[in-house]
């Protein structure tokens, strides 16, 4: 038996032969005249009737924007708003924990190498980080108010040079 | 305004296929008539509906399963409405005074309602119309694939349905 490129035989079958020889109803003669007489009494879509375009050349954006895709174009807005909060809130986030992470690192080196301009403003941008980094807590703010976390003065840490002299912020176990 | 004898001599040339699709979709005379007045006054408001379009008979049929596709949708929100659930039995082939032939006729009509929508639009297409898959693909909007592989399954199921009646005539 021969096959076509979809799979199905080429040769009709006794059963598809024998469907292929029964007639299907036809519309009862009397429908004709009521059709026509509808179809031809409608009017035919004239400029006004018909939808408005909009042109091109009316669409100022329109040569910038063929670059979307269709698939993109048939995204809601509303889906399209939201998945673009999402972006903006990931990238956003990955954007501060790379600038914390960089400004530790930018200080760490500051320590290091001694003061410089760019370290002392990393350094404050990420002091935060640097101090949770070095274990370091804030000092706890005179007056009442909450326990205050930092450590006994004992255990802090002592500010000491490095041998260079040069070093004023080193700190003694770094 | 189209002329009158255009719109006339297309529906001489293909309100039988339409109609005959449209009833074998529907199954409800009423729908089916709805669907072929519909498809002529569609004509007649777009007169040039059909300019440089090489087989009337495809754009036709097409627009016929989607005024089907809508007509059914609307029946459904209707009978939701109305808790109506009508299972009608119709005959879609033409009457014959052979009793034989009157019973495979039955049988083969109540088979092609048993088929679900999709398979019997292929089938009905391509027994009937004599259409190729790329030819049913472009009028139903699938690909030729799922056009051959809907007739694949729609006649296997037709011939398990009418076996004993398939293996007398076979």
């Amino acid at each position: 038996m021969n096959f076509d490129d979809h799979n199905v035989p080429i040769e009709p079958d006794a059963l598809e032969r024998r469907i292929l020889g029964t007639p299907l109803k036809a519309p009862p003669a009397g429908w004709k005249a009521e059709i026509l007489a509808r179809a031809l009494a409608e009017e035919p879509a004239t400029a006004s009737s018909a939808p408005k375009t909009v042109r091109r050349e009316q669409r100022p954006f329109a040569g910038w924007l063929e670059w979307i895709p269709d698939w993109l174009r048939a995204v809601p807005a509303e889906w399209a708003a939201v998945a673009a909060l999402v972006l903006l809130a990931v990238g956003l986030n990955w954007s501060l924990a790379d600038g914390a992470e960089s400004g530790v690192s930018v200080a760490r080196g500051s320590l290091r190498d001694g003061p410089t301009i760019e370290g002392a403003i990393y350094l404050m941008a990420s002091r935060e980080s640097l101090m949770r980094e070095l274990g370091l807590t804030e000092e706890a703010a005179p007056g009442p108010g909450p326990a205050s976390t930092a450590r006994p003065a004992e255990n802090r840490p002592r500010r000491q040079l490095n041998q260079s002299g040069t070093n004023d912020v080193a700190l003694g176990w770094v | 305004m189209p002329d009158p004898v255009d719109i006339a001599a297309l529906y001489d040339a293909h309100s039988g296929p339409v109609y005959a699709f449209a009833l074998n979709l529907t199954r409800s005379e009423a729908d089916a008539r709805d669907v072929l007045q519909e498809v002529f006054v569609r004509l007649a408001r777009q007169p040039d509906a059909l300019e440089g379009v090489r087989e009337p008979r495809s754009f036709l049929l097409r627009w016929t399963h989607n005024l089907v596709v809508d007509s059914a949708r609307r029946r459904e929100t209707r009978n939701r409405r109305n808790d109506v659930f009508q299972t009608e039995t119709l005959g879609v082939f033409a009457g014959t005074d052979d009793p034989d032939e009157a019973t495979f006729r039955a049988e083969l009509s109540e088979a092609l309602g048993e088929l679900p929508e999709d398979q019997r639009a292929v089938v009905h297409l391509k027994l009937w119309e004599r259409l190729t898959f790329e030819q049913i693909a472009e009028t139903l909007d699938l690909s030729p694939n799922t056009a051959a592989s809907r007739y694949r399954y729609g006649l296997d199921k037709l011939r398990t349905r009418l076996r004993p009646l398939y293996d007398e005539i076979r």
